[in-house]
């Protein structure tokens, strides 16, 4: 449909950071406290009162610039941007303008490389809930530490585009930079769209999307202005630079300002703050304890253990997950077995219970436990999930679990004698077929004297036996 | 002497008699109150006062200070403290009517140093409104007069400070300074105005005008007065990012200091804005300075004529950007409306007086698309000359000696509706501030129509000592 | 050059600062800042091109605070215009 034309988009992230207390102030970065009791005077902006600078917040930006490829500042420097909106009470807010921390970064996604223009810090706003004839601010946000960051327009589709939040998420929550939960708003993206005729140097007109608070928003809002772009194009008219607000509900976009209402923020030198040197030392420092990123934490895990990189995958998606991982394997040598579980049942667990690892009960060393059972013939892989599914509920142990339940398999031959050859007896259909070169009925034998052991033997056991038999 | 002529007395000599029981703390404000009681109708120095409090703080002093040996040279001495610096629970009005019910929920860092030592504070002072203005003509709560000559202005900003001090309403006061606002009150009030070196006291506290060019500063009888507050009030705060971290030890006035100094008489500041009168004072004191100093050279300040100009794009500037936070959301004024637009429009349309909405509108301007690089941006940079000036200047003189204002004080309503005027008042003051240099006024000996001269001399960065013993030379001088 | 700042300048850069102005006010002080503007308007004869701007009045590095929680007593409870432990306003239109 449009593919006369080439899409142009850049990126605008916001993202929280994971600091203890606000970006210019000591009050507690919190989620869901009762509204304005996380506030003090200074976020407030009283009167009289000054900022001081968290160097938490600087430590994490530098962090993110680093992994992010980029050059950053020996001296940089905060702004003033002005523009009245109640839950702004300083009627300014404290950002970087002219020399933000850092710049000229990128992030590779699939041999691609998404440029980033600049990384800078700043401080977030209060929230106004709108409410009929009035609208209520509650402060507790304000002052709450944010890295933005800027790519240059060179993202090429959609697709690209929720790659590159997919992998920035992924990279600043490996960080520990911030939590990047989407739906608390610790992760804002604002796209900028444009199309030009393929081949054009110059860009087309630009248009900036707002609200787009899930990866899905941000696929489904940039397909319909590209769509919307596409169509005026198409009839010959032009595309308005302006500012649009996505609706979820209905899945299109609305005008929220256009060129002409746009505002002049009066961006000058932040007098509050001097001018802020940025050391050779103080990079040194932080580059030296920069955690692994996704993709190394990836490589490692296929080299480590062998694992499939599609596997891989799945257990670097997140950095508590892949810790989870390499805890669990602490205690459980049988790598593989670890990632086919976390990957299949635990991930279903966690799917089901709409929960992140970290909240999962049952810890690494005790699922090591139930794996350790299973890859040393303790249990049958049924008795596994069995046992498995108990320990979410309950807060016993696995060995807890088969033994007061006896789910353990047993060594006892005669037992094993016994049942196979009662098997043999009871299905001489079956026993003819896998004489006369059917050989794959021995998995349904073996289940009979499994259900007839109630699970206590080892299945491999009962082949071989059983083979041995019907082989004489 | 008679105990209702203590509040006259300089803080040195009240602490002298306290240390010596001669008199009790509650002589001291009891002599304090009775000033305000016979001026106070006349001059409306104060916008808040504090009496009871005040003497029940002097009776528990009386009751709890037994170590008299040690004593802090402020304790129990009355305070008055500028109403754009805060004072917890007490009003911080900055004399403006959008923050004429503000109470301020904490102490500045200056304020709570001065609580520290054991002072009294016994009230807020008058002020321009949110200290923009060189007359003190424009505060919501009324016009403070001069008390040399009611008919005449005290200075401005800190008008209600400096009247206090004149009148012995008090004996130690807190002023701010942005462009002369502690030092041309000062000069017109006849008493001593100090203002540090930019980032020598805290700023937590202080309403900002301009926030890089804003300080607090002492207005005091006498030149040592003036280094025992600032030794109380100075030194690193870390919740100004702004303050220096650098030591402070007791600032003391050592008057023969001044033969290891050469003094710098800068040729731009006595020419055609300057009056007669005022040169020759000026001029006869640098005469007898010579004779006791290591040397008198004239110098040059070549970027003199910019200041004013430089001075108000850059304040204006500031200013339209640090008063944005009044907008009737969350404190002091708000004119209820339907709409929150015309809520704001009406809130600080109507809060704010005629010379702050000329300078929030000079300053959005100067700040505002396509005119940055114009105003604001090159303001900037003229500033940096004007700095370097003083670094020149400063590597052949030790002190730079000028008049404090071009004209003795003027009469109430005399240049009130010609605003660039009145901004001229600051012609030798701002240059200074633009510098952040230590900058104070002493008092002349000799008087035009019954006002003393103010005196101004400005120091190297963080020089006050040799600011404050020159200036307790001449006043020794003058004595 | 022209300085001339236009009655509709003003009006706009009031609307900037969300100053209402009376019909005289704005009068009067479109004369005022016209003729202040006038007067800044020397600080351009100046050959400033190699000069870097002062942006503050000391030249000392940014301090930088430790990311420690100190409580601060709830800076809101003397502050008027709340109901339901939030600040009300007149609806604020996106």
């Amino acid at each position: 449909m449009h593919n006369k034309y080439e899409v142009v988009i850049g990126m605008e992230i916001h993202a929280q950071l994971k600091t203890k207390t606000k970006m210019f102030c000591a009050c507690a970065v919190s989620f869901g406290a009762q509204a304005n009791t996380n506030v003090c005077p200074i976020c407030m902006g009283l009167p009289g009162t000054l900022p001081t600078v968290n160097a938490q917040a600087i430590a994490l930006a530098i962090r993110a610039s680093l992994a992010l490829n980029c050059q950053i500042r020996p001296k940089s420097t905060f702004a003033r941007k002005h523009y009245f909106y109640p839950d702004l009470p300083k009627g300014y807010q404290i950002t970087q303008y002219k020399e933000p921390l850092a710049y000229e970064g990128f992030i590779e996604i699939n041999r691609a490389q998404i440029r980033i223009r600049r990384l800078h810090l700043e401080e977030d706003s209060g929230k106004s809930i709108h409410a009929g004839n009035e609208s209520l601010v509650d402060f507790n946000r304000c002052g709450v530490p944010l890295i933005e960051i800027v790519t240059e327009p060179n993202i090429t589709s959609p697709d690209q585009a929720v790659q590159y939040l997919h992998e920035l998420r992924q990279i600043l929550n490996y960080l520990e930079v911030s939590d990047c939960d989407m739906e608390k708003g610790h992760f804002r993206c604002e796209p900028n769209i444009s199309l030009r005729p393929i081949g054009q140097k110059q860009f087309g007109v630009r248009t900036e999307l707002k609200n787009l608070n899930s990866l899905r928003n941000v696929r489904e809002g940039l397909e319909f202005e590209i769509n919307r772009q596409t169509k005026l194009l198409n009839e010959g008219k032009a595309v308005q630079q302006e500012t649009l607000y996505w609706d979820e509900q209905t899945k299109t976009s609305g005008t929220m300002r256009t060129k002409e209402e746009s505002e002049d923020y009066r961006y000058f030198p932040e007098p509050d703050l001097p001018v802020m040197n940025i050391t050779e030392k103080m990079i040194n420092t932080i580059k030296s304890n920069l955690p692994l990123l996704p993709a190394q934490r990836k490589q490692q895990l296929i080299r480590q253990y062998q694992i499939s990189p599609q596997i891989a995958e799945v257990i670097i998606e997140t950095k508590e997950f892949a810790d989870y991982y390499d805890a669990t394997v602490k205690h459980c040598p049988n790598a593989k077995l670890v990632a086919n579980w976390l990957t299949t049942e635990v991930r279903a667990v966690l799917n089901q219970q709409i929960i992140s690892i970290n909240d999962f009960k049952i810890k690494p060393q005790q699922l090591a436990q139930l794996l350790n059972l299973l890859s040393e013939n303790k249990i049958t892989g049924k008795n596994a999930k069995q046992i498995f599914e108990q320990m979410v509920t309950t807060n016993k142990s696995a060995q807890e679990i088969a033994k007061t339940q006896n789910l353990l398999s047993i060594e006892d031959d005669a037992l094993l004698t016994n049942i196979a050859q009662e098997v043999i007896r009871e299905n001489p259909d079956i026993v003819t077929k896998y004489r006369q070169g059917k050989t794959s009925v021995i998995g349904y034998l073996t289940g009979l004297v499994v259900k007839k052991s109630q699970g206590k033997l080892n299945p491999q056991k009962i082949t071989r036996t059983l083979q041995q038999y019907l082989n004489t | 002497m008679n105990k209702s002529d203590l509040a006259r007395l300089s803080i040195a000599a009240i602490h002298q008699k306290l240390k010596n029981k001669e008199i009790k703390f509650f002589d001291v404000i009891e002599s304090v109150f009775q000033q305000i009681k016979n001026n106070e109708k006349k001059i409306s120095a104060y916008i808040s006062l504090f009496e009871q409090e005040s003497f029940e703080q002097a009776q528990q002093l009386d009751q709890t200070v037994k170590d008299f040996s040690n004593l802090h040279p402020l304790t129990g001495i009355p305070f008055a403290i500028k109403d754009n610096i805060c004072v917890k629970d007490k009003l911080a009005t900055c004399g403006s009517r959008i923050l004429h019910n503000f109470n301020s929920p904490y102490d500045a860092t200056a304020v709570q140093r001065l609580k520290d030592a054991g002072v009294i504070i016994i009230g807020k002072t008058n002020l321009d409104e949110f200290a923009m203005g060189s007359s003190n003509e424009t505060s919501y709560f009324g016009k403070v007069a001069n008390p040399l000559n009611p008919e005449y202005v005290p200075g401005g900003s800190s008008g209600g400070s400096a009247a206090a001090i004149a009148y012995s309403g008090c004996l130690g006061a807190l002023g701010t300074d942005t462009g002369g606002s502690v030092r041309l009150p000062a000069a017109f009030c006849g008493v001593v105005g100090l203002k540090p070196t930019y980032g020598r006291v805290s700023r937590y506290g202080l309403i900002a005008f301009a926030s890089s060019l804003d300080c607090i500063g002492p207005i005091t009888k006498t030149v040592q007065d003036a280094a025992l507050i600032l030794s109380t009030i100075a030194g690193h705060d870390p919740y100004d990012a702004t303050s220096v971290n650098m030591p402070v030890n007791q600032f003391l006035c050592n008057p023969d200091a001044l033969k290891d100094y050469t003094i710098g008489v800068p040729q731009e500041y006595f020419t055609k804005g300057l009056d007669p009168r005022i040169a020759q004072i000026v001029e006869k004191t640098i005469a007898e300075l010579g004779k006791k100093c290591k040397a008198v050279k004239q110098i040059s300040l070549p970027h003199t004529s910019y200041t004013i100009a430089t001075y108000q794009l850059i304040c204006t500037a500031e200013a339209s950007s640090n008063l944005a936070r009044y907008d009737g959301v969350k404190y002091g004024l708000r004119i209820t409306k339907d709409d929150l637009i015309e809520m704001y429009e009406q809130t600080r349309g109507q809060g704010f007086g005629a010379e702050v909405k000329r300078r929030i509108l000079l300053g959005t301007y100067g700040l505002s698309k396509g005119y940055y690089d114009e105003y604001y941006g090159t303001a900037q940079k003229v500033r940096a000359l004007i700095k370097q000036d003083f670094d020149q200047a400063f590597k052949t003189c030790d002190i730079i000696i000028t008049p404090t204002a071009p004209t003795p004080p003027f009469k109430l309503g005399e240049k009130i509706a010609d605003p660039l005027t009145m901004y001229l008042s600051d012609l030798f003051t701002t240059s200074a501030s633009l510098a952040g240099l230590p900058a104070i006024s002493i008092p002349s000996r000799d008087k035009i129509n019954g006002f003393p001269a103010g005196i101004q001399l400005i120091g190297r960065a963080f020089a006050e000592q040799e600011v404050l013993n020159c200036a307790d030379a001449i006043e020794k001088l003058y004595a | 050059m022209s300085t001339k700042i236009s009655a509709s300048e003003l009006t706009k850069v009031a609307k900037l600062a969300r100053l209402g102005l009376t019909q005289s006010e704005a009068v009067s002080l479109t004369n005022d800042i016209e003729k202040i503007v006038e007067y800044f308007e020397m600080i351009k004869n100046l050959d400033l091109q190699k000069v870097e701007p002062m942006t503050h009045a000391v030249a000392i590095s940014l301090p930088l605070r430790p990311d420690l929680l100190k409580a601060v007593k709830c800076a809101t409870e003397m502050l008027p215009y709340q109901k339901h432990h939030h600040f009300y306003v007149p609806p604020v239109l996106e």
